[in-house]
C-alpha cells in the first residue's frame, strides 16, 4: 500500500491534536486513576453515627483476611465465621454495627460463600451447624438447580451439570482484593471507554465534510483507496491504545495498592453462579482481554455508522443510546435468542454476569463457552463491517 | 494533452445545475466565468470525479475521471479549501502529497519548493489556524502543484488575495499554464482576462460563449454585465 504509513500517521494526527481528545484522556485518567479506591473514601457509619474513615475500616478488614488467607474453607474456618456472626445482632443493616466490625469483619467472604452456597439467610446461617460435607455438596446442588431455571438447552444443562460436578472442595481461602477489585471496576471501566470511542470516534468521517477536506481527499490518487483503511487503523490504534493503558493502569493500581496474593482463588467464590473452573485472576486476564475484542469491534462500529450517517452528533447519540440502554434494559431469561444478542453487543458484553454466564453458542452439539466464541464472532464482524464501509467509502460523491 | 467533457450534466430534484456540457479541452488556461449559482463549482467538481454526473462523461487523453489514473494527472483547489487547523502547512502538505502517492523522500523536496514559491517557508511550521485568508488560498495553491498536474482545477483561486498576491499568482499560473490544461473559475473577469487564453462563461448551468475573446465592439466585463441586466430585465 503506496504511503500507508504516512497516511495513518496523520489520521492518528488529526484524531489526538483535537482538544476534545485531550480532555477526554485526561478525564478518563483521572476517573480511572480514582476508580479502585472509591470505597475507601469517606467516613464509615455505624448505627448512623460516624466512627471512623472507610480507609481505616478497610485497613483492619484486610488484615483480618490477610490473617485468614491459605486457609482451608473446612469445617474449622465454618465454625469460626458462624461464632462470628453469631455475635452480630439481627438487623437488616447488621453490617453497620459495632458488633460487625469488631467480630465478624474479615469473614464476610466466607459467609457469603455459605449464603450463596446453600441458600441460607442471615438467621438461619447463625444457627447454622456447620458442616463442611453438607456446604460443598449444597454449592453444587443450589448451582445446578440455577442451570435447571435459566432456561438454557438440554444440551446446555447436560454441560454444565458436568463441569460443575467435577468441582469439588475443600476451596482454600486467600486474600485476593486486587482482582475483586479489578472485577467490581470492570464494567466501569468498559462503559468509560465504550463512551470514550463513541466520542472521540463519531466525528472521524464526517468531520471532513464540516471541515470541507473531503474534496481534497477524494480528488487525490489514494483518496479513495487508502484513505479509508488508514481511518480505520488510526480509530482502532487510538481506541485500543485507550483501552490498553487504562486497564494497564488499573491493574497496575489494584495490584501495587492491595497486593499480589490470591492470583489462584477459585472465581466460583466470587462469581458463585458459574461452573467454569478459573481462578480469580485468571478471570481478570481474561475480562479485560475480552474487552480489548469488544473496544476493536465497537470502535469499527462508530466508524462505519458516522460514514454511513455522514453526521456526528447522530453517530454519537446513537452510540450513546447503546451504551446507556445496554446497562438500563435486560431481557428475561425466558427471551432467550434476543436476550443473548443482546447481552453479547460489544456494548454490553463486557460484565462479568455477561462473560461468565450460562448462556453458550450451541454449534454441532457442542456447547462454546461465550468469552471463548464471542471475540472471534467480534472479528469475524469487525471484518465484514470493515468491507461494507470500504465499499461504501469508494463510492462516495461529494454532493 | 486533451480533456473531452461531454453532455455532462448534474440535476438535483428539478432544478438542472448543469446542462449537457460539451466541451474538448487542449493546453492552456482557461477561465470560467459565471454568477453565484451558474454551476461552475458544480461543473468543476464532477470534472474532478468527485461528484458523479447525472449524465455524460469527462476523459483525460482517454481516461474516466472515476480513475485513480486520471486522480494522479489532476490538482484541484476547491472553492472553499479545507484545511485541518492544527496541522503545520509543511504538515498540511506532507499529508496531501502522501495522498497524492508522492514517495516520501520526493514529497519533502516538492513540499519545500511549494513552500519557497508561495512564500509560506517562514510559517512552515506553524499551525495553519493562525493563518490569514490569504495565506491559506496561498497553501491551497500549492497543494494543487504537489504532483505537477496535467490538469489544474482551480475553483476561485484569486478569492481572499490581495493585489500583491494576486500579481504573483497571475505569473505562477502563466508558467504553469504552457505545460497543461489549467480551468479556472471566478467572478473577476480582469482575472480571466489576464490569465486566461479562452473564456468560458456559464449561466444556468450551460455556457453561453466559448472561445478567445475577440470582440472589439465589447469588453467581456461588458458582456458578463449585460448577462446580469438581462436577468434583472427579466425579473
Amino acid at each position: 500500500m503506496n504511503n500507508f504509513g504516512t497516511l495513518y500517521k496523520y489520521e492518528v494526527k488529526k484524531i489526538v491534536c483535537k482538544k476534545l481528545f485531550v480532555v477526554m484522556c485526561v478525564l478518563l485518567l483521572v476517573l480511572i486513576a480514582l476508580t479502585p479506591f472509591s470505597g475507601l473514601f469517606g467516613a464509615y457509619y455505624e448505627n448512623g453515627e460516624p466512627v471512623g474513615s472507610s480507609l481505616d475500616i478497610y485497613k483492619i478488614e484486610q488484615s483480618r483476611k490477610m490473617a485468614l488467607s491459605g486457609r482451608t474453607i473446612d469445617y474449622e474456618l465454618l465454625k469460626e465465621t458462624v461464632e462470628a456472626y453469631r455475635q452480630v445482632p439481627d438487623e437488616l443493616r447488621y453490617t453497620s454495627t459495632p458488633e460487625y466490625r469488631e467480630y465478624a469483619i474479615g469473614y464476610n467472604e466466607i459467609f457469603a460463600f455459605i449464603r450463596m452456597s446453600t441458600g441460607m439467610d442471615f438467621k438461619a446461617i447463625k444457627a447454622w451447624e456447620p458442616d463442611e460435607e453438607e456446604l460443598y455438596k449444597s454449592r453444587k446442588e443450589t448451582l445446578n438447580r440455577y442451570f435447571e431455571e435459566s432456561f438454557i438447552t438440554d444440551a446446555e444443562l447436560k454441560f454444565w451439570k458436568e463441569k460443575n460436578d467435577k468441582i469439588d472442595g475443600p476451596f482454600t481461602y486467600t486474600y485476593h482484593d486486587a482482582y475483586e477489585i479489578l472485577i467490581d471496576s470492570f464494567q466501569t471501566v468498559s462503559v468509560i471507554v465504550m463512551a470514550f470511542i463513541a466520542i472521540v470516534l463519531s466525528g472521524l468521517f464526517p468531520n471532513e465534510k464540516v471541515l470541507k477536506t473531503d474534496q481534497l481527499i477524494l480528488s487525490n490518487v489514494l483518496g479513495r483507496k487508502s484513505t479509508f483503511e488508514a481511518k480505520l487503523l488510526a480509530g482502532i490504534t487510538v481506541s485500543l491504545g485507550c483501552s490498553l493503558i487504562l486497564s494497564a493502569l488499573l491493574f497496575a493500581e489494584c495490584l501495587g495498592y492491595y497486593g499480589t496474593q490470591g492470583f489462584e482463588f477459585p472465581f466460583i467464590m466470587v462469581f458463585s453462579v458459574s461452573a467454569i473452573d478459573i481462578s480469580v485472576g485468571q478471570a481478570c486476564v481474561i475480562a479485560y482481554l475480552v474487552l480489548q475484542a469488544a473496544v476493536l469491534l465497537w470502535a469499527i462500529i462508530v466508524m462505519v455508522m458516522s460514514e454511513f450517517l455522514k453526521n456526528g452528533i447522530a453517530t454519537l447519540a446513537i452510540s450513546m443510546v447503546f451504551i446507556i440502554a445496554g446497562g438500563m434494559i435486560s431481557f428475561p431469561a425466558s427471551m432467550r435468542a434476543v436476550g443473548q444478542i443482546w447481552d453479547w453487543l460489544p456494548t454490553n458484553y463486557p460484565a462479568i454476569w455477561n462473560m461468565f454466564d450460562e448462556r453458550t453458542l450451541p454449534i454441532a452439539g457442542k456447547c462454546l463457552i461465550s468469552w471463548k466464541v464471542v471475540p472471534i464472532i467480534y472479528l469475524l464482524v469487525g471484518t465484514a463491517l470493515f468491507f461494507t464501509g470500504k465499499r461504501k467509502y469508494e463510492r462516495v460523491s461529494a454532493e | 494533452m486533451e480533456l473531452v467533457i461531454d453532455r455532462l450534466s448534474k440535476q438535483y430534484g428539478a432544478k438542472i445545475a448543469v446542462d449537457r456540457i460539451s466541451v474538448k479541452l487542449n493546453k492552456g488556461v482557461y477561465g470560467l466565468l459565471g454568477a453565484n449559482g451558474a454551476g461552475k463549482s458544480t461543473l468543476m467538481r464532477m470534472i474532478c470525479g468527485i461528484l458523479k454526473p447525472t449524465g455524460g462523461t469527462v476523459t483525460f487523453d482517454g481516461i474516466d475521471s472515476d480513475k485513480e489514473a486520471f486522480r494522479a494527472i489532476l490538482g484541484y483547489l476547491p472553492q472553499d479549501f479545507g484545511y485541518y487547523p492544527e496541522f503545520s502547512a509543511k504538515d498540511f502538505l506532507l499529508y496531501i502529497a502522501a495522498l497524492k502517492a508522492i514517495p516520501k523522500k520526493e514529497a519533502k523536496k516538492r513540499v519545500a519548493e511549494l513552500l519557497e514559491l508561495v512564500g509560506l517557508s517562514d510559517v512552515a511550521n506553524k499551525k495553519i489556524k493562525t493563518f490569514s485568508g490569504g495565506m491559506k488560498q496561498r497553501l491551497g495553491i500549492a497543494q494543487a502543484l504537489l504532483n505537477r498536474p496535467k490538469l489544474l482545477v482551480l475553483d476561485e483561486p484569486t478569492a481572499g488575495l490581495d493585489p500583491k498576491e494576486r500579481v504573483r499568482f497571475r505569473n505562477l499560473l502563466g508558467s504553469i499554464g504552457k505545460d497543461c490544461i489549467v480551468i479556472l473559475s471566478t467572478h473577476i473577469v480582469s482575472d480571466v482576462e489576464h490569465l486566461s487564453d479562452e473564456v468560458m462563461i456559464m449561466k444556468d448551468g450551460s455556457f453561453i460563449f466559448q472561445g478567445k475573446w475577440n470582440d472589439s465592439e465589447m469588453s467581456l466585463e461588458d458582456f458578463y454585465l449585460s448577462q446580469f441586466e438581462e436577468d434583472e430585465d427579466h425579473e
